[in-house]
């Protein structure tokens, strides 16, 4: 069991980090207590991992053969990698950092089957725009069908309120189906423990981020995020974790913080003000090329220096 | 309606009953000023004027029970209670600026009769229509945003009428040469606080405006 701690220090820091994308609004904006969020997002990514997490687990895992060993290196290099690049305040995706990693161990093993490489890539190029897309379409599917028949603040609140808890929970389902595989792919690939055992634990690890350590995170990120209105925020929310949902059926695990980013800018375009600023687009060219190049490394060395 | 939300309605009949107050309160605050330009500072402005300041405490009661409520309720989202608060003291100003206007000309026992009476009935009872629509503006918070949104142009082209009128005014008295320079200045101020109930009614429905606006696509 020692083997898995890598695995789990990963699935803890991917719950530290992500569950801000899903809930961070709502706490943020208090529109519900911190507990509440952190016990719903743990409960659902639990269930989400365990129901729909197969998808992801299989694509990871046809990167690379992986023996035990393998599998430890290359969780344990890209949650060196997740942990260095938030203490550096850089942006981070555990996605593209577990990629990265499984390429640099399996370059020193020579067993790298690039072939997925095209598919995932695609899939990381997609998902800001996906996220975008969906945005808009929520955006125009409320102002078109919803507005009209809430009219009042009272309502609208209590609509915001109860869609809020609703794409939280949503968010955290898709976040345990979709990610559940850079947690414990590595070792599903290897026989060790079987895909039902690597979705439980790799669920049970992301909600032990969420529950330990997410709350600063949520606060950061969620106050960013309501820097549009809370309406706005929800349908953020909402196509974030549509986004997210359709790579968790795809197989492919992608950066929830770049489907919040791509939402938020589809908001912006919808509402007239361009959120798409050079800082943002170097972040999410960091996350396509930096995050995965760095954990490549970190886990080619490390490789090496087992090997 | 008493439900999963608790008592949602409370806090509308709340609002309703602030909104009236201070609508008492606005309009007993013209009364006295009426009275006070036909008969001075007489015993009965002075009764009069009390009861500006009973409804003017009234008001403000139920501004603190309206608080106390959006503190408790947690059916409204944190960012509609801040602006329900803000909503509130702008509400509030209303009377109190109605109050601080009385004070001014009675504790100074001013005469304004030579101010232009004419001039200072029309602000008065545009006032107290720009407050009207002000009270329906609100009461459409709760029941078609898309509404309130006119009554809250309506408000502002009457500030903007006020504000001519108060130039008008202010330019006259300065004209007036058997009026000496401290009366111009005491005449002067107190058309400006007349106008500043305006003023607070147009910012009352900006906040509206605000309102809605952040909760439209």
């Amino acid at each position: 069991m020692f083997k898995l701690i890598s695995g789990f220090f990963l699935g803890w820091a991917l719950g530290s980090n992500d569950a801000a994308n899903i809930f961070g609004t709502a706490v943020a904006t208090r529109t519900i207590k911190f507990w509440t969020a952190a016990i719903l997002t743990s409960v659902f990514v639990i269930i989400g991992a365990v129901l729909e997490g197969s998808g992801g687990i299989e694509t990871l895992g046809s990167l690379s053969s992986q023996t035990v060993n393998s599998a430890f290196i290359t969780s344990f290099a890209a949650a060196i990698t997740v942990s260095l690049m938030t203490y550096l305040k850089l942006p981070v995706s555990t996605s593209q950092a577990v990629v990265g990693a499984i390429i640099g161990s399996g370059l020193v093993r020579n067993t790298v089957n690039f072939t997925p490489l095209l598919k995932i890539f695609a899939a990381w190029f997609f998902t800001p725009i996906g996220a975008l897309i969906i945005a808009i379409i929520f955006m125009k599917i409320y102002s078109s069908y919803i507005e009209k028949y809430i009219k009042n603040i009272v309502s609208l609140d209590k609509m915001i309120k109860i869609g809020l808890i609703i794409a939280g929970i949503y968010g955290s389902y898709a976040l345990g189906a979709n990610n559940v595989a850079n947690v414990t792919g590595v070792y599903v690939k290897t026989g060790f423990i079987s895909p039902v055992q690597g979705s439980l634990f790799g669920g049970i690890a992301i909600a032990s981020g969420v529950l330990t350590y997410s709350r600063n995170v949520m606060m950061t990120v969620g106050q960013r995020i309501t820097k549009l209105s809370s309406l706005n925020a929800l349908i953020a929310v909402l196509a974030e974790s549509t986004t997210v949902y359709i790579y968790a059926k795809i197989g492919i695990p992608v950066s929830t913080s770049q489907a919040i980013v791509g939402a938020v800018i589809g908001i912006g375009l919808i509402k007239g003000i361009n959120l798409l600023n050079k800082n943002t687009l170097k972040n999410i060219f960091f996350g396509w090329l930096g995050t995965p190049t760095i954990a490549l490394i970190i886990s080619f060395i490390m490789t090496n220096l087992i090997n | 309606m008493v439900g999963f939300w608790g008592d949602t309605n409370k806090i509308i009949d709340l609002f309703e009953e602030h909104e009236n107050k201070v609508g008492l309160c606005l309009n007993k605050f013209v009364q006295t000023i009426e009275l006070y330009i036909e008969k001075g500072n007489s015993e009965e402005v002075k009764k009069i004027s009390k009861k500006v300041h009973s409804l003017e405490t009234e008001a403000d009661k139920t501004r603190r029970k309206i608080i106390k409520l959006l503190i408790k309720e947690k059916y409204l989202l944190p960012n509609t209670r801040k602006d329900f608060l803000n909503l509130l003291e702008y509400l509030d100003k209303v009377a109190d600026y109605s109050e601080a206007a009385l004070d001014y000309v009675i504790l100074q026992n001013m005469d304004i009769s030579k101010i232009g009476k004419n001039y200072l009935d029309d602000i008065l009872s545009m006032t107290i229509e720009q407050y009207k629509l002000l009270k329906k503006a609100v009461k459409l918070l709760f029941e078609d945003i898309d509404e309130a949104y006119e009554y809250v142009a309506e408000i502002e082209n009457i500030e903007s009428e006020i504000d001519d009128l108060e130039r008008i005014l202010i330019s006259r008295i300065s004209q007036r040469d058997e009026l000496s320079y401290g009366l111009k200045s005491l005449y002067r101020d107190f058309v400006t606080m007349i106008a500043n109930i305006s003023d607070v009614i147009e910012d009352a429905g900006d906040e509206i405006e605000l309102i809605i606006a952040m909760r439209k696509i």
